[in-house]
């Protein structure tokens, strides 16, 4: 072996080992892409989740829900894309969407939050109001009644005694 | 009529008069269950939102389009989610009775979120941008939708009785669970055949 061979040895040894260190720098970087873009999908997906969830029961308090379902249509429409974008082997643009779409859904929570208990709030007192009035309506007929009655009553026992009497001074 | 007589029909009044006064409260106690069948119902229209001119000979590069709609009949604000699939007709559709999707990996997808008693629809459009032939069988290996370049493998056998290759555009309806919190398949899913030429 001469000093030539060993050179040219060592220099393809050195070009392997380089080849070998990036090749597996980028399958690591490729899993590491595509595990950071499920994570962020799987997150995403929970959040619109949740602010769904929020935005039925928001819903359900009798809140208007019309701007929180544009948002949450929004929120899902990136999703949608993002999922779509993971399927094609695009990680970047799946954490981006995935990310977005997670931020949307966080501000959709919130508000359907904060809408539920305004609308929770209306409900009670106009709850209480109702109460109120059927309180005071069924009071008012019962005591109402009572009084046309004990009226009636009394007239009914004038006109019974009225007879008896032109009955008797009749028969005088 | 007597005296008796007239004070039952009096207490009766009474208390019919009570309870029309005490409605209002009487609403927040009493709630009368629907009887109103849940479904959701999963429709696709032709490009002139019609049930007819359905997208059917189409070629490479050609756009078409159709509407994918729902509508909610299930009481409460919905969840859905319309996997678009692509299958030739070996391909195995879902199965509605057993309440299992097709095992075919989507390509596209849509989420809505549905009122009760409301509709969603979407405009579809697609352009089958990529097909090669190998003797008597079509792969589609890409498709655009709204806009969204798709790549993907789709093999068809030619079809001598029919005279062509045979796909079909599936759209897939999931729905979410509030108790489980996932999406699960709603046993509905439409779909139209279309028939691929590659000039």
């Amino acid at each position: 072996m001469t000093s030539f061979d060993i050179k040219r040895s060592t220099i393809l040894v050195i070009i392997l080992i380089i080849f070998t260190i990036q090749f597996r720098f980028h399958t690591a970087s490729a899993i590491t892409d595509a595990e950071e873009a499920a994570s962020a999908l799987a997150n995403a997906e929970r959040t619109v989740g949740e602010a769904y969830n929020a935005t039925v029961n928001a819903d359900q308090t009798g809140a208007n829900i019309s701007t929180l379902l544009t948002k949450l249509s929004d929120a899902g429409d990136e999703l949608s894309a993002a999922e779509t974008a993971y399927r094609q082997g695009d990680f970047n643009s799946t954490v981006t969407l995935a990310r977005i779409s997670s931020q949307v859904a966080e501000g959709v929570k919130a508000d359907a939050s904060q809408l539920g208990l305004e609308a929770l709030g209306a409900r009670y007192m106009n709850n209480w109001f109702k109460m109120v009035v059927s309180i005071v309506a069924v009071v008012t007929v019962g005591l109402g009644s009572f009084f046309i009655w004990r009226r009636f009553k009394k007239r009914h026992y004038q006109r019974v005694l009225n007879a008896k009497t032109e009955a008797v001074s009749h028969e005088l | 009529m007597n005296f008796k007589d007239y004070r039952t029909v009096f207490i009766a009044s009474s208390l019919v008069l009570m309870l029309i006064a005490a409605s209002p409260t009487l609403g927040l106690i009493i709630q009368f269950p629907s009887n109103a069948e849940r479904f959701s119902e999963l429709w696709v229209l032709g490009p002139d939102h019609s049930a007819k001119n359905y997208p059917f000979n189409v070629r490479v590069n050609e756009s078409n389009s159709v509407f994918v709609g729902v509508n909610n009949h299930l009481g409460a604000l919905s969840y859905y989610l319309i996997y678009v699939k692509f299958r030739n007709q070996t391909q195995p559709l879902p199965n509605a009775t057993a309440s299992e999707p097709s095992l075919l990996p989507p390509i596209f997808e849509f989420r809505a979120f549905v009122k009760d008693n409301e509709a969603w629809e979407a405009h579809v459009t697609f352009i089958i941008s990529d097909v090669s032939l190998h003797n008597d069988s079509m792969s589609v290996n890409r498709m655009i939708i709204n806009g969204k370049t798709l790549a993907f493998n789709s093999f068809a056998k030619f079809e001598a009785e029919r005279n062509g290759f045979y796909y079909e555009l599936l759209f897939e309806l999931w729905l979410y669970d509030q108790g489980s919190r996932i999406l699960t398949f709603n046993r509905r899913f439409v779909g139209i055949w279309l028939n691929v030429t590659a000039s």
